[in-house]
């Protein structure tokens, strides 16, 4: 982290309010560009995504505790800090 | 910065008889850790006659290993003192915020890395040691988990049943327990700034800190899923406490640190499975109290900024981001529409709602909140460092880099997911890689829509819960890591297991390492020593050496209390950049005796 104020920039009153707009357009871009390589992508992911969330749940579900309920009942805590 | 991690702990016990107690069940896993230092300690100390880290030094202790346990010591501990400047009077604090008063079991170890395992109430809880960057803290968190888990094991050992401990928050029946960030911050910001700026971003930042919880209010009695694990336990703006009527901003000020500097205390996050959340969490909130610090030198009008986005009602605020998965929720400002047109343009992005209309400010949402507040660490980064010739401010180390870069992507994907609906959330494979939340809501949705079943089915919470299971083995978070993004290797970890070579923690870590049997206590701020007398009255240390050894004069005085045998000295070790393994290591290894090792470190018996 920049933990030290190592200089200070004589036209930084200017500065700051313009670099606070370039920053939100910069972010409004890369969301651009991330929505339009995400939609070339998408159709072919997801059905191998589906699968595999698949077979996780999968063997998600057949390590859970046999009584869900019980577990969950059981599972009181005091509060902490 | 470090962060410190309460666990929810249980056993398997299968005889209906034995009721957890989790008090009972804490002090099995701290006595675990303790007899695990004090073991690696009599090992060192019958090592030494080998001279294998303290060449020669005698301390008049015995080689066989019967020395006092080294524990934490409360002594330093000021849980009264409050940031906006006074003193909780304590005869009117409630007894559990009484966190100094010395117990009678072992309920407080120093961790091998130099942080503390400890029993705070009724919850195991972890403090890691003191960092300087968030990937620096995420692996000693990560290494904590570790040491925590292996302390478990050792309390299965001597249970003779499986004591489980969570990485979580509540349990959904009312109880919630905390995960704690803390961030020096110079002292010369007013408070007040520091409360206003906090606010915003603790209110909004949950929607990539969050680590998902199912339930809906304190004791769930909403069936549904939320965000974060903690909002629902929060209802005050701004107060000392942290065990009741919780507020978002926490005033405790035990600086732990020079007069210069405070604390700031932050008790409203979730504790993280993933990697990217905690260090976003740490990185951007690190971020936020260094603009506070530079906003002045910048020219940067950060009082204008906390006005404009002062939220009408805070606390209903968290709530509503917390419960609010389609991210989109306004949350009504304090102004409402008395702001006017050319004031908007800054941080924001002025029409981000679309409507055409950007010259009222009534209210905002959680993700333009963190635009805003992200375009404030640009202006000062850019008026502080100057800027490249795309316009990026010179960042002047990598950390920082990074987490500018992963809070501006997850924006970005947070964006993206605005606009998906629940199909497409399912199959999402990139938002999932950074936020917690979205990853445990894939599982339980794909559950759900499997069995046909409500957000009241007990099989989610149960799935809520065996996520956070710290046991690699049980934990439901475990089997999705592969979808998480991976910030700290296994290596890194096990070299956090390690104290930090560039903060104090590695002399608390060294001194413990080297002269188990001459550190008779440890605490944040101070390290008490044995010194053997050398003849008659006080005699241990040299004359002469004195502080000067530190260079910055940073060491400060030592107490000197009677002792049979020897004095014990205090070294003052406030100053939390000082200490450091290149400071002092070499001096150190010179040191023939304990009372050398005390002078170098600007201790001098009086």
């Amino acid at each position: 982290m920049p933990a030290v104020n190592k200089s200070q920039n004589t036209n930084a009153n200017a500065n700051a309010n313009a670099d606070a707009e370039k920053s939100a357009d910069a972010l409004n871009a890369a969301e651009a560009a991330n929505e339009a390589a995400g939609r070339a992508t998408k159709q072919v992911q997801s059905q191998e995504q589906a699968d595999s969330l698949d077979n996780l749940l999968d063997d998600i579900e057949s390590s859970l505790e046999s009584n869900a309920e019980e577990y969950v009942q059981r599972f009181v805590q005091k509060g902490g800090e | 910065m470090g962060i410190e991690t309460e666990y929810a702990i249980a056993s398997n016990a299968q005889d209906a008889r034995i009721k957890d107690n989790p008090i009972e069940l804490s002090f099995a896993l701290v006595r675990a850790a303790a007899d695990a230092a004090d073991a690696a300690a009599a090992t060192r100390i019958a090592g030494s006659a080998g001279a294998a880290h303290a060449p020669g030094v005698s301390t008049g202790a015995s080689a066989t290993g019967a020395h006092p346990p080294i524990r934490w010591d409360y002594r330093p501990e000021d849980p009264v003192n409050d940031a906006r400047g006074y003193r909780l009077p304590r005869a009117s604090a409630r007894p559990e915020m009484l966190t100094d008063v010395p117990e009678l079991r072992p309920t407080n170890v120093v961790a091998p890395n130099g942080g503390r395992i400890y029993v705070d109430h009724a919850h195991p809880e972890y403090s890691s040691p003191e960092t300087m960057t968030p990937q620096a803290a995420l692996a000693a968190d990560r290494a904590g988990d570790q040491f925590m888990q292996e302390s478990a094991d050792g309390a299965s050992a001597t249970l003779g049943r499986t004591v489980s401990i969570y990485r979580n928050n509540t349990d959904g029946k009312g109880s919630s327990w905390g995960s704690h960030e803390s961030y020096e911050v110079a002292r010369a910001v007013p408070f007040d700034v520091l409360t206003r700026l906090m606010t915003l971003h603790f209110v909004s930042r949950q929607i990539y800190t969050g680590a998902g919880r199912v339930g809906v209010g304190e004791v769930s009695e909403k069936a549904g899923f939320q965000l974060s694990q903690r909002a629902d336990y929060f209802h005050a703006r701004v107060g000392l406490q942290t065990t009741f009527d919780r507020p978002i901003v926490n005033t405790r000020d035990e600086s732990h640190s020079v007069e210069s500097r405070r604390r700031l205390h932050v008790i409203i996050g979730d504790a993280n499975r993933m990697d990217v959340p905690e260090v976003l969490k740490l990185g951007t909130t690190s971020l936020l109290a260094w603009v506070a610090e530079n906003a002045d030198a910048a020219g940067f009008d950060l009082e204008g900024l906390l006005a404009r986005y002062e939220l009408a009602d805070p606390v209903k605020a968290l709530h509503t981001v917390s419960h609010d998965l389609s991210l989109g929720e306004q949350l009504p400002l304090a102004s409402g529409t008395g702001v006017r047109g050319d004031d908007v343009r800054g941080g924001d992005s002025g029409d981000a709602d679309g409507d055409g209309n950007s010259n009222s400010l009534a209210a905002t949402t959680a993700w333009q909140l963190q635009i805003a507040l992200r375009g404030a660490v640009y202006a000062v980064g850019a008026a502080i460092y100057d800027t490249d010739s795309r316009g990026e401010p010179l960042w002047p180390d990598v950390e920082t880099r990074t987490v500018l870069d992963l809070w501006g992507t997850v924006l970005a994907q947070l964006a993206q997911l605005r606009r998906e609906n629940d199909d497409e959330r399912l199959t999402d494979t990139s938002a999932v890689r950074n936020l917690e939340w979205l990853l445990k809501w894939q599982v339980l949705e794909g559950l759900r829509r499997r069995k046909n079943a409500g957000w009241d089915a007990p099989v989610l919470a149960a799935v809520d819960l065996s996520w956070a299971n710290c046991d690699p083995a049980k934990s439901v978070f475990t089997k999705m890591a592969s979808r998480a993004s991976s910030l700290v290797s296994a290596a890194d970890i096990t070299a956090a297991r390690k104290a930090p070579e560039d903060t104090r923690a590695w002399l608390r870590a060294y001194l413990i390492d080297a002269y188990p049997e001459a550190v008779a206590a440890a605490s944040w701020k101070q390290i008490a020593l044995r010194v053997p007398r050398v003849s008659g009255a006080a005699g241990g240390a040299p004359g002469g050496a004195g502080a000067g050894a530190m260079g910055g004069g940073a060491a400060g005085s030592a107490r000197v209390v009677d002792g049979a045998e020897s004095d014990i000295v205090t070294i003052d070790i406030s100053d939390s950049a000082h200490f450091t393994r290149e400071a002092l290591e070499s001096k150190l290894r010179r040191a023939r005796t304990i009372a050398e090792v005390a002078a170098i470190l600007g201790a001098s018996i009086q």
